[in-house]
């Protein structure tokens, strides 16, 4: 047997990149086949599908070989020459060369086959492939790219990998997209963008913990200064920090929440009192109504407060009054609201020594404007921790305001105004820590409504409950009230309406003494929707008639029947109930006047029968 | 995805593309969360919301009814 040794053409058919197999091609030929001197043409079919065609030259005396010793030759990588079986001592050195220099060509042609003509058309595929991307056309591009993967050049095919990937994520192919992602990320774990790619869909996927490793291995290779895989690592620490609280690992939920706020973008969001064992359980208690265990827990924390940093001190013993406070709000025992206001004053001014706990709730026209608004974010932007400590004040004030309200409510007896004073002040604060929080609108205007002594504290109290419906409260009460004030608004406006109506038909009646109607304008001109007697010339015009009595009576009861209605949507106005009394009394002296002419008619009548009968009867005797 | 004439994508523009994921606990217990914050959690804990304020100004409103009632 006469084995080719030929190293260039033995790496034929091996992906670029890899070094070549160090075999052997062996051109063995069929036992008793023998090889006559000549020249022949040779076709090699390469892997890739195309074709090398050479020619074998067989020189000397054909030997026929025997069944066991098939004819072949060995080319040596050094061009030497071995005689490895029976061969025909006589030309087989020519055939021999001949055959050597043969697949030499040979292997030219398929070592430029492969480093030049492959690599040149699996560029072109690759480009044409990623030019799909452009047009965001995944389903072409994904079986192009696979296709050509494995002959591309080492820095295409890594990226070919990555597009492979991103375009299965695409067309949610998840489980493909991972397999292949987590393969390109083990070999080379510093590639940020497989690595986030690989992060994201398993992120997509909720499985956090395994986001979380080529999220650490991205940090490591730098690549946390992209926002996206900042954020994205920030979302995945986040969601395993939520898992480690439910499962009761608070300690490793709070490292992980650590994690969080060093990766700065759902800092808002995590919980501030996650780092203090007694407030997750006696905020736990607090949630399940135990009120034994709360305390327990939040009197061990003022036990605890004095071996804490200094720096944690006094919100922790905020924690601890605001913790008690709430487990006496829930045992709600009699006499227990001044032990709630007891302690969450004290939580309020541990949380802020130079805060007010009293306020007056601000004229309306007080209310802060968009400049001052600014003014006041500025000013919370610039205090650090400002803004969790408005809210919890906000939260403290507000509780402080219902369970005044909440002892009100039992101990009903006297000093209203000072009662309602003392209620509106507690939410007055919740209002300065929050002007957005529409609770303490909803419960001072309520409150100011339903106790208001006269129209002009009414108007004020729906104008508070209107900025609460404003700011988002759509209370059934809320809405109730607000739409019988606007009911009122308009009835008063067609009442004023009406009577300016009767008020003009009155000034312009010719049958009423000038001198009455000019002191009935005079009167009501100070109003702006009555003018003055100078401004209406047209009254100077009417012409004036003594009424009769029954024009009188006419005038005086349609008078009293349009003031009537007028009083019908102000009936419970005292205001009004002096001319109520009046309208009655008009009547009675209407009734009066109309009996008095009765009584004239009658009179005259007499008068007439008198003077007839005597007069006439005199006539009839003398005629 | 920004590409320029026949450029080829980088990868970053692709991971641009990506819907970002929004931070939602709701699925992994958020509401165990709630319950950890106590600072957070006053009024919840204290079960004061728009019904219950409501409702006391209601009873405060009766109750001041019934008393001027009585002194009557």
């Amino acid at each position: 047997m006469i084995v080719l040794s030929l190293p260039a053409v033995l790496g034929f058919g091996v992906a670029a990149g890899e070094s070549a197999d160090p075999g052997s091609t062996t051109i063995t030929l069929p036992p008793g086949v023998a090889v006559p001197p000549g020249t022949y043409p040779v076709t090699l079919a390469v892997p890739d599908g195309s074709e090398v065609v050479a020619t074998v030259v067989v020189a000397g005396e054909p030997v026929a070989p025997t069944s066991e010793q098939p004819l072949s030759g060995v080319a040596t990588s050094s061009g030497g020459v071995e005689n490895a079986g029976t061969t025909d001592g006589g030309g087989g050195f020519g055939v021999l060369v001949a055959i050597l220099a043969t697949l030499a060509v040979v292997g030219v042609g398929l070592l430029v086959h492969r480093l030049v003509v492959v690599p040149r058309r699996s560029s072109r595929d690759y480009t044409g492939a990623v030019a799909l991307f452009a047009k965001h056309d995944y389903r072409r591009a994904l079986p192009a790219l696979t296709r050509i993967e494995t002959t591309l050049p080492e820095r295409l095919r890594r990226r070919a990998r990555f597009y492979i990937a991103f375009a299965l994520v695409r067309l949610d192919e998840f489980d493909e997209a991972e397999h292949r992602l987590a393969a390109v990320h083990r070999e080379d774990p510093a590639d940020v963008d497989v690595a986030y790619l690989l992060a994201y869909v398993r992120a997509t996927r909720r499985d956090y913990d395994g986001a979380e490793p080529p999220l650490a291995a991205l940090e490591k290779a730098g690549g946390l200064t992209s926002g996206r895989a900042r954020k994205l690592y920030g979302l995945v620490q986040y969601h395993r920090a939520v898992v480690a609280v439910r499962t009761g690992r608070i300690d490793a939920a709070a490292e992980l929440f650590g994690q969080v706020e060093r990766l700065g973008d759902y800092v808002d969001r995590v919980p501030a009192d996650l780092r203090n064992h007694h407030v997750v359980l006696g905020a736990r208690a607090l949630f399940d109504k135990d009120v034994v265990g709360a305390r327990r827990q939040f009197e061990g924390l003022e036990l605890a407060v004095p071996s804490l940093p200094e720096s944690e001190r006094e919100v922790m013993a905020a924690l601890a009054d605001l913790g008690l406070a709430l487990a006496a709000w829930i045992e709600n025992a009699p006499g227990g609201a001044d032990r709630v206001e007891t302690l969450l004053v004290s939580a309020a001014r541990r949380l802020r020594p130079d805060g007010a706990v009293e306020a007056e709730w601000p004229d309306p026209s007080a209310e802060p404007s968009i400049a001052d608004r600014v003014g006041e974010l500025n000013e919370q932007g610039e205090a650090a921790g400002g803004h969790e400590h408005d809210r919890v004040l906000r939260d403290i004030h507000l509780l402080r305001g219902v369970a005044r309200l909440r002892a009100w409510a039992v101990n009903p007896h006297d000093r209203t105004r000072e009662r309602l004073a003392g209620v509106v002040s507690g939410f007055a604060l919740v209002r300065q820590a929050d002007s957005d929080f529409s609770d303490p609108y909803l419960v001072v205007g309520l409150l100011r409504y339903h106790f208001a002594e006269d129209d002009q504290e009414r108007s004020a109290a729906v104008r508070v409950l209107a900025r609460a419906r404003a700011l988002g409260a759509r209370d059934p009460e809320l809405l109730r009230v607000l739409n019988q004030h606007a009911q009122l608004v308009r009835a008063s406006r067609n009442v004023v309406g009406s009577y300016l109506q009767v008020l003009d038909q009155f000034v312009e009646d010719g049958s009423i003494s000038e001198q009455v109607r000019a002191t009935l304008v005079g009167q009501l001109s100070r109003f702006g929707k009555v003018r003055s007697w100078d401004q209406r010339p047209e009254l100077r015009r009417v012409h004036v008639s003594a009424p009769s009595v029954a024009e009188m009576n006419d005038r005086s009861r349609l008078l009293r029947e349009r003031i009537d209605q007028l009083l019908a949507v102000r009936r419970d106005d005292p205001r009004l109930a002096a001319a109520g009394e009046l309208t009655r009394s008009l009547e009675d002296d209407s009734q009066v006047l109309l009996d008095h002419a009765r009584a004239v008619e009658r009179k005259e009548a007499e008068v007439l029968a008198i003077v007839g009968d005597q007069l006439l009867s005199e006539n009839e005797v003398t005629s | 995805m920004t590409v320029l004439g026949r450029r080829e994508p980088v990868p970053a523009e692709c991971l641009d593309e990506l819907p970002s994921l929004e931070l939602d606990v709701s699925a992994d217990g958020g509401d165990e969360l709630s319950r950890v914050e106590l600072r957070r959690a006053v009024l919840s804990i204290a079960e004061v919301d728009h019904i219950a304020e409501v409702d006391l100004v209601s009873a405060v409103v009766d109750a001041m009814a019934d008393e001027s009632d009585g002194e009557e």
